[in-house]
């Protein structure tokens, strides 16, 4: 078929290509939170099942009644950002659009995806939060 | 790290660009359902999901499965943004199946009381995976330059969305070059006595078919999941169809069929629709 440049990679087609013996699918993880007034929550954590291995590839913001700051981090206590980002990062003029996590973050089967979130508005602020990526599975060794 | 190289469908397979969509004009708002087979493939194909469109204008949280897994791990659904990627692409096999869950159906429509025009419609767009010949629908067979070109169509509704016949049109493709549509845009020029320039809101579906004959969807399909002219906010569904393009060779045509769904207090409504591409010149 001809590719058509005015479509996405994605609806193109993209090649799979994973590290030998995995095998990724497509996956998002989801963080909810319902906020109250300037609430300050710390250590709050996405539990990353156990089957398999996640890969983080975008964090999007599917919903949110008002702003807030954030910041995320892995199982190590590798933080992704230096301090807390404001909402309106994940925000393309007013329509949520995917934050690119590049190159890839790799979270073991049964580690956590780390979470602090401070509201902003003084008011109570229901948040949801779409960690976008893939669960990578281990493929059954060959036989040989 | 997904590749950005040149994709090929499997030996043995062709690839056929599809929207599938799920129609929820019969539905009950406010109630829930759980576990609907959206009707994915059929027995001749498979389907390679690569994005959702418009849950919004169904429910208010939605979560979908197929016969593997869950494609989010939300206990209770998600709220989906209006265009959902699914990287890396899900295959679901002729045997499989695509589940959905809907929490609080709110169904989308338009009224002109007591007529009430529903468009609560989920489009599932990809391609449909057929056994044979991978070079489908084949090159040209003549030697070419490539020109980019629009065919447009003006087209009249004057009839409702209660009738739900849609109106066939067929574009014959010209000047003996082959056509390779990449994209649809849709604008609205009149409406009543007054002349407008603006993008559609769910005002039409359209069906298309290749040169074939061949269904590019399962049903009519939004004009918001089609239309590449979308308003940046209001409309936005980073919508482009055909994705891979389609080749129409020449003397064969472009056919497509369009539904109302508009009330009577907006009839007459003009459209010009844009069927954009690349013409193959012969040299």
């Amino acid at each position: 078929m001809p590719l058509n440049p005015h479509g996405t990679p994605v609806l193109n087609g993209l090649t799979p290509e994973f590290p030998m013996g995995f095998i990724d699918v497509c996956f998002d993880y989801v963080y909810d939170v319902a906020l109250t007034a300037s609430q300050v929550l710390r250590d709050q954590s996405v539990p990353v099942h156990t089957d398999s291995d996640f890969v983080l590839r975008a964090i999007l913001l599917s919903q949110a009644t008002g702003a807030f700051s954030i910041r995320f981090n892995d199982s190590q206590g590798y933080y992704l950002s230096s301090a807390f980002m404001l909402s309106a990062n994940l925000l393309s003029g007013t329509v949520p659009f995917p934050f690119p996590i590049f190159p890839e973050l790799l979270f073991p089967a049964g580690s956590r995806i780390g979470i602090e979130i401070n509201e902003l508005t003084a008011a109570p602020n229901t948040v949801q939060i779409l960690l976008r990526g893939a669960k990578r599975y281990r493929l059954p060794a060959a036989k040989r | 790290m997904p590749n950005l190289a040149e994709y090929q469908t499997p030996a043995g397979y062709y690839d056929l660009p599809y929207i599938h969509v799920y129609n929820g004009d019969a539905l009950t708002d406010l109630a829930s359902y759980s576990n609907i087979n959206v009707g994915l493939t059929d027995n001749e194909a498979g389907f390679v999901l690569r994005q959702i469109m418009g849950a919004d204008k169904l429910a208010a949280r939605v979560q979908f499965r197929d016969s593997f897994a869950p494609l989010t791990g939300a206990s209770n659904g998600f709220v989906m943004p209006r265009t959902y990627p699914i990287a890396p692409e899900r295959f679901v096999t002729q045997y499989g199946m695509l589940g959905m869950d809907l929490y609080t159906v709110l169904r989308n429509n338009r009224a002109a009381l007591p007529v009430i025009i529903f468009f609560a419609q989920v489009a599932f767009q990809g391609v449909r995976r057929y056994l044979g010949n991978s070079k489908y629908p084949g090159v040209s067979d003549y030697k070419y330059v490539e020109r980019p070109f629009t065919y447009i169509q003006p087209i009249v509704v004057n009839w409702t969305g209660v009738d739900t016949e849609p109106r066939k049109f067929a574009i014959p493709i010209i000047e003996g070059c082959d056509f390779e549509l990449q994209r649809i845009t849709i604008v609205r020029s009149l409406q009543g006595v007054v002349a407008t320039n603006a993008i559609p809101n769910c005002e039409l579906k359209l069906q298309l078919f290749d040169q074939f004959g061949k269904q590019l969807s399962n049903a009519p399909v939004l004009d918001v999941y089609l239309n590449d002219a979308a308003d940046a906010t209001t409309n936005f569904y980073n919508p482009v169809f055909p994705v891979p393009a389609v080749l129409y060779k020449r003397q064969s045509f472009l056919r497509f069929e369009v539904t109302s769904l508009l009330t009577a207090p907006l009839l007459p409504s003009n459209y010009d629709i844009c069927f954009h591409g690349i013409r193959r010149s012969e040299v």
